[in-house]
């Protein structure tokens, strides 16, 4: 366990060394880690799947594909709150405050436990809920959540570890949602999708 | 913070104006175009996404005034993202109805399978809808 403990900060370390190195480098990161560019992508992605089926049986998978990742990311949000109540993980830079200035210069200091990355979790659960309706779109939503996570290693935000954690809760989340809940809450969704319909947007 | 809203509002409205083009486009629901040439419905959707992100990401200082800071806290981003791309859908099919109301192709078949968006390859929004009332009111 101390091992793997140690792997992950040694992984960490390597990556936050590159902070400085390429301004080029840095810049992209800025634009990759913070709150907005990959979580709105991401968001307009979902809305460009609702509308490019080229035929109804294409268009519904679209839909039902963008309502599992939007309630995927409702489930996914509540499963990290609710470990964030009973595991308080330090975040990299509070562990080792010399790492402060370089996540300074890339991110802002945030304050929530590190153990499992929101935004990975919820930007692969979104790229995960694309894959089941448009395997070529959900290329580019990996990419970018691959982006946002690499992004916050990099400013020293969470370690290696929160990512994989929090991709792993993202893709498991998606999965019970599209195996369990969808099927369950299929009667509230198909009179949503025909008032839809009615009104010409579904 | 309100400038903030205002213009993270702005950014998401120009870019689902943009991707709800681009889409529509691929997925041949001409009835949301804007332009009747493809060539410049790709340019102008294009530019309008990469615009709106230029200015939003790039403009000024506000990436380390406001972005490099929590800004909006996630609830907030949630809702007016989601405001956003409410207003860009329906500026979408109001314009896009206004613009080709008297085009060739928006003619509705007949065919009764074509339903709900289906029937925005063929019309407008806003002969769907009517078509849609209309026979609701014809099975009452």
């Amino acid at each position: 366990m101390t091992q793997i403990a140690e792997a992950d900060e040694q992984l960490l370390l390597w990556i936050n060394d590159l902070v400085g190195e390429w301004p080029l480098l840095d810049s992209l990161m800025r634009l990759m880690v913070n709150d907005y560019f990959i979580p709105v992508s991401l968001t307009l992605l979902l809305l460009g799947l609702w509308f490019m089926g080229k035929n109804r049986i294409q268009r519904d998978a679209h839909q039902v594909a963008v309502l599992t990742a939007t309630a995927s990311v409702g489930i996914t949000s509540a499963v990290v709150k609710i470990i964030n109540l009973f595991y308080d993980a330090e975040r990299p830079f509070e562990k080792m405050p010399e790492l402060v200035e370089t996540a300074n210069r890339i991110f802002y200091l945030p304050t929530d436990p590190s153990f499992p990355c929101n935004a990975a979790a919820i930007t692969f659960t979104i790229a995960a809920g694309i894959w089941t309706g448009n395997r070529k779109l959900a290329v580019v939503a990996f990419i970018g959540a691959g982006l946002m996570s690499f992004a916050r290693v990099y400013a020293a935000v969470h370690y290696p570890l929160d990512i994989l954690g929090g991709m792993i809760i993202g893709l498991i989340c998606l999965y019970f949602t599209q195996r369990v809940i969808m099927p369950l809450i299929q009667p509230l969704i198909n009179p949503m999708l025909e008032i839809g319909k009615k009104l010409s947007l579904a | 913070m309100a400038s903030l809203i205002l213009e993270y509002l702005l950014f998401v409205f120009a870019a689902a104006c943009g991707i709800i083009q681009l889409s529509a486009l691929y997925g041949g629901l001409k009835g949301l175009l804007f332009f009747h040439n493809n060539l410049v419905t790709i340019i102008v959707s294009l530019a309008a996404i990469l615009i709106s992100y230029g200015l939003f990401f790039g403009w000024d200082t506000r990436m380390d005034e406001y972005i490099m800071h929590t800004g909006l806290e996630g609830a907030q981003q949630l809702y007016f993202s989601t405001l956003g791309i409410l207003i860009a859908v329906i500026f979408t099919v109001l314009l896009s109805s206004i613009l080709n109301r008297h085009c060739a192709f928006t003619k509705l078949p007949t065919n009764e399978d074509e339903d709900g968006i289906e029937q925005l390859r063929h019309g407008t929004y806003y002969q769907a809808i009517k078509r849609s009332l209309t026979s609701k009111q014809r099975k009452e």
